[in-house]
């Protein structure tokens, strides 16, 4: 690893991620004139809202959304964006904070790329997509997935059998094996977490047995069976590719649970799963969707008619958590429940062809995990005042969407806008501050502690 | 049905010892991990918790679940909310013992540890003081037991104990029967009740429903539980029927059966109680993890009166007169408040109630059939949705 | 495809890039030789029929699993295409290369 001084920068506003939190946030802060600076681990921005199908309620094209958000921030006077790049500490300065950032390589120049896609055509080697959640396949040399941003190669060391096919192939000669990683630091004004989530494994349930089934699937997986690019083109399971015929999602399979140390409720799962059975009576009109839930919680705008809509859609609900799931040697999976709601019969083995667990959402691991921000008793960072719903214990420093505690999308951008608000006004405060004469800095200090129009309007 | 609304039944079960039934939101995952819940009939053991959460003490007290449970811990393990189902089928257990005895001293017992204590010792010191007034001529040239103590007078005694405690321990399953089966207990026929009569004795005798229990150790457990019993069902034996023949002056050699039988239920009776002291006190197995006073008090007393009765044994047989006499005193006067406060009012019933509540399932399940309904207990529906 | 071959600076940066990876590792040679090997007997039985996943998977011995993400890379790079569905399943066929220069690669 070398590290570049060249490369070390100034920027108002540091976003560290580059999902749907971190791109509102940065537009929310380029739009009112400061410089954003985006920095994501992803060699794409677009976070996990991009790899979804559709969104709840509205059924609204998930990536219709989010990539012209992708496309507006890459292309934004005021943002900067940092792709292969992750947080590796942040520290405050006098002036400000300093994020110590390292940057991979892709072994592509950026400059040159001009996201053609020979090299990927080129090349020979195959590797299970991490976009598709493993389940089509990736070349060593690729375009990171159809709508990434930015529409550049990106060579993966662990699959490169140093061919040098992709060399041959390029026509502007982008390909730099001599890529290593390199460190630099960013100064910045304030900072806004938008790390993001991640999903409990679905092995944390031995019961489940899902390590000996591939038809025991995460909801991610199911959202790209169902996206318009699917990775087979339409919804096969993955043991087999058979076009399945029963579906079992069960709730709760990773949150409110406290065996696995995730107490608190996920918030997402009962919508994303109401509305993947949705799409999916209309991929498989022919197929029995049930719902294993143990309360469905529809709390947001719009969400309990969505859930009214599927029952009449005849989706079947079974109130109850199952908590075994057998697989069986044809790849079907028996799934074991107390149908707590039924007068008899209610303890029930049902077979099924597919079954998705709503895993539960928690703080994601790596970078974040360095940032010397206090977390809160669920790991995700704490939001210590009521009055301040962005603001972390340190000053300048703001969190925004799931980095927080799980949100669902409307929550998030709504959150992101608050954070980006929070950080506004606090740069604003901190210009004038450093502008004010000496003498009277401490007058002025205690006068714009308190939000002000005038503070607002400054600009 | 009406059902009455006990709104005070879930602060009892608290003072039985279910303190987490709070915490059920009726997930039914406890259902879905047991592994008796298939063939015990439906919401195995959720419904119980829901039961009392809704206060339908009636319903509850006429629900048998709770003796078909064996406390394997599964369902205290996989709970999401750690509420501890295991505990409260545990605690339903105590509920329904007292709610079974209509003197009203079981639910006392359970829910005052001092008063059983007080109990015992009444009892006790009421042997004791028979004996001081009414024993027979001490001689101590050579160890006369039964001039001390003469075999036919301990006999009586013996019956009569046995004919009393048979009383309150047979009208209290009486109730169990009257109220599970509710207004089927006319309507079924006697030829039903006739024919599953081998099933309570299968199970009095073996407990072989325990072995379906999932716990690692439950296997160990079964045998050690099993041996208790077997050890406590020889005593009775050798006390009640075959008195005459156990309470000897005469020496027979170390192989004689009557010596032989008594040290196998001796250690059969020590070896279990020692066994689930150690584990109560370290919390080891799951069933082991929470004790009432109750259930020291029974541990406790059923290894003193082991012991009591294996030193009575040994003292006799190095022919000291006095400490035999002595320790048969104290024997008597552990054993018999044990038998007095355990068999009607406390955890010993439990060996009548668990065959009979699976007796009574049977009963109900052939008389379904009879009628050409579907089967109560309708196991592990499969279905191919 | 046009290709060019590599300058004299790529072959060192290359030999450099190999250098610094350690080499390239033995699985990563058999990883790649299991798939080249696999997709040719893949197209050679569907070069006779269209066929389900199951039927290749038991025609050529390997996990069922296995060959459908093999046939998924073939059909994103398109070697392979959906040819109507027999019963819960979907059947593949080849699609016919214009070279037979591109019928030897992956």
């Amino acid at each position: 690893m070398i590290a570049l001084k060249t490369l070390n920068r100034r920027t108002d506003a540091l976003v560290v991620g580059g999902g749907i939190a971190g791109l509102q946030a940065a537009l929310d802060l380029a739009d009112q004139g400061f410089k954003a600076l985006i920095v994501e681990r992803q060699p794409s921005i677009g976070g996990h809202m991009i790899a979804l199908s559709k969104v709840f309620p509205t059924l609204d094209c998930a990536s219709c959304i989010t990539t012209p958000k992708m496309s507006a921030a890459v292309h934004h006077p005021k943002i900067e964006l940092l792709v292969n790049t992750e947080v590796q500490s942040l520290e405050s300065t006098g002036a400000g904070q300093r994020a110590t950032v390292t940057r991979q390589p892709t072994y592509v120049d950026n400059d040159k790329c001009i996201g053609c896609r020979l090299c990927e055509y080129a090349c020979e080697v195959e590797y299970p997509d991490p976009f598709e959640q493993g389940l089509g396949a990736l070349r060593a040399i690729a375009i990171p997935f159809a709508n990434a941003i930015p529409q550049v190669a990106v060579l993966n060391p662990a699959y490169c059998t140093t061919c040098g096919l992709c060399a041959r192939a390029c026509p502007t000669g982008a390909i730099d094996y001599t890529q290593e990683a390199v460190t630099f630091t960013i100064d910045a004004g304030a900072v806004i977490l938008a790390t993001g989530f991640s999903l409990n494994s679905l092995n944390l349930k031995p019961q489940f047995h899902a390590a000996q089934s591939r038809n025991i699937i995460s909801p991610l997986t199911m959202e790209r069976l169902l996206a318009p690019h699917a990775p087979y083109g339409r919804v096969l399971r993955p043991s087999d590719g058979k076009i399945p015929q029963s579906i079992a999602f069960i709730h709760c399979a990773g949150s409110r649970d406290q065996t696995l140390g995730v107490p608190y409720c996920s918030r997402v799962c009962c919508m994303y799963f109401i509305k993947q059975a949705m799409l999916l009576s209309g991929a498989l009109p022919l197929a029995d969707l049930t719902l294993y839930y143990i309360d469905i919680r529809a709390f947001g705008k719009g969400y309990e008619q969505f859930y009214q809509n599927a029952r009449a859609m005849g989706i079947n609900f079974v109130r109850g958590k199952v908590l075994r799931i057998e697989p069986l040697a044809d790849g079907d999976l028996l799934v074991h429940v107390e149908a707590t709601e039924a007068a008899e019969h209610c303890y029930r083995k049902v077979r099924h062809d597919l079954v998705v667990l709503a895993q539960g959402m928690v703080p994601p691991s790596g970078g974040p995990a360095l940032v010397p921000v206090r977390r809160a008793t669920d790991g995700f960072f704490d939001l210590p005042e009521a009055t301040d719903p962005s603001g972390t214990n340190l000053p300048g420093v703001f969190a925004a969407g799931t980095a927080a505690g799980p949100k669902d999308i409307v929550d998030t951008i709504t959150d992101a806008g608050a954070a980006a608000m929070a950080a506004g006004r606090y740069l604003q405060r901190r210009r004038r501050e450093n502008s004010a004469p000496v003498g009277e800095a401490g007058t002025r200090r205690r006068v714009h502690l308190e939000p002000t129009m005038d503070a607002v309007g400054a600009n | 049905m009406t059902a009455h609304v006990n709104h005070r039944l879930h602060d009892d079960i608290r003072y039985f010892g279910g303190k987490d039934v709070d915490g059920c939101m009726n997930c039914g995952a406890c259902t879905t991990t047991c592994p008796l819940s298939e063939n015990a009939g439906g919401g195995f053991p959720r419904r119980v918790i829901r039961l009392i959460q809704t206060g339908q003490s009636d319903r509850l007290a006429a629900n048998t679940d709770p003796w078909l449970c064996y406390y394997c811990g599964e369902c205290s393990t996989h709970c999401p909310r750690q509420a501890n189902p295991a505990e409260t089928m545990m605690a339903a257990r105590r509920y329904l013992t007292a709610r079974y005895d209509w003197t009203g001293l079981a639910r006392l017992f359970y829910q005052s540890a001092w008063a059983e204590i007080a109990a015992i010792c009444a009892v006790g010191l009421l042997v004791a003081g028979l004996f001081i007034g009414w024993h027979g001529p001490v001689v101590l040239q050579r160890v006369a037991l039964n001039t001390f103590a003469p075999v036919r007078a301990v006999e009586v005694g013996d019956w009569i104990m046995a004919g009393l405690l048979s009383f309150f321990l047979l009208s209290n399953a009486f109730r169990m029967v009257r109220w599970s089966l509710g207004e089927d207990v006319r309507r079924i026929s006697a030829a039903v009740y006739w024919r599953q009569i081998p099933t309570f004795f299968l199970h009095l005798f073996t407990q072989k429903r325990w072995r379906q229990c999932g716990s690692p150790q439950g296997g160990l457990r079964w045998f050690k539980h099993l041996l208790l019993v077997s050890g406590y069902l020889s005593m009775l034996t050798l006390v009640l029927i075959l008195l005459r023949w156990f309470q000897t002056d005469h020496i027979y050699p170390f192989y004689y059966p009557q010596r032989l039988w008594g040290y196998y239920a001796a250690v059969a009776l020590l070896y279990p109680t020692v066994d689930f002291m150690i584990s109560r006190w370290r919390r080891k197995e799951p069933i082991h993890r929470f004790s009432e006073a109750s259930d020291w008090i029974f541990l406790i007393m059923l290894f003193l009166t082991a012991l009591t009765g294996l030193l009575v044994n040994l003292v006799r047989i190095n022919g000291w007169a006095l400490a035999t006499y002595v320790i048969y005193v104290l024997h008597l006067a552990i054993a018999v408040p044990m038998l007095v406060v355990e068999v009607p009012f406390g955890k010993w019933s439990h060996l009548l109630y668990r065959p009979l509540a699976i007796y009574l399932r049977g009963v109900q399940e052939a008389a379904a059939v009879e009628r050409g309904a579907p089967a109560l207990a309708p196991g592990a529906a499969v279905s191919s949705s | 495809m046009a290709t060019k071959p590599l300058t004299t600076e790529q072959k060192q940066a290359l030999a450099l890039f190999r250098k610094r990876l350690g080499g390239v590792s033995k699985e990563k040679h058999e990883r790649l030789k299991h798939q080249v090997t696999l997709r040719k007997a893949i197209r050679d039985f569907l070069a006779r029929q269209p066929a389900t996943i199951p039927e290749i998977a038991s025609a050529l011995a390997r996990p069922a699993d296995e060959v459908l993400w093999q046939v998924m890379g073939m059909k994103k790079y398109g070697r392979v295409r959906e040819a109507g569905d027999s019963g819960w399943y979907a059947r593949y066929g080849l699609i016919e290369r214009e070279t037979e220069a591109a019928a030897g690669e992956v």
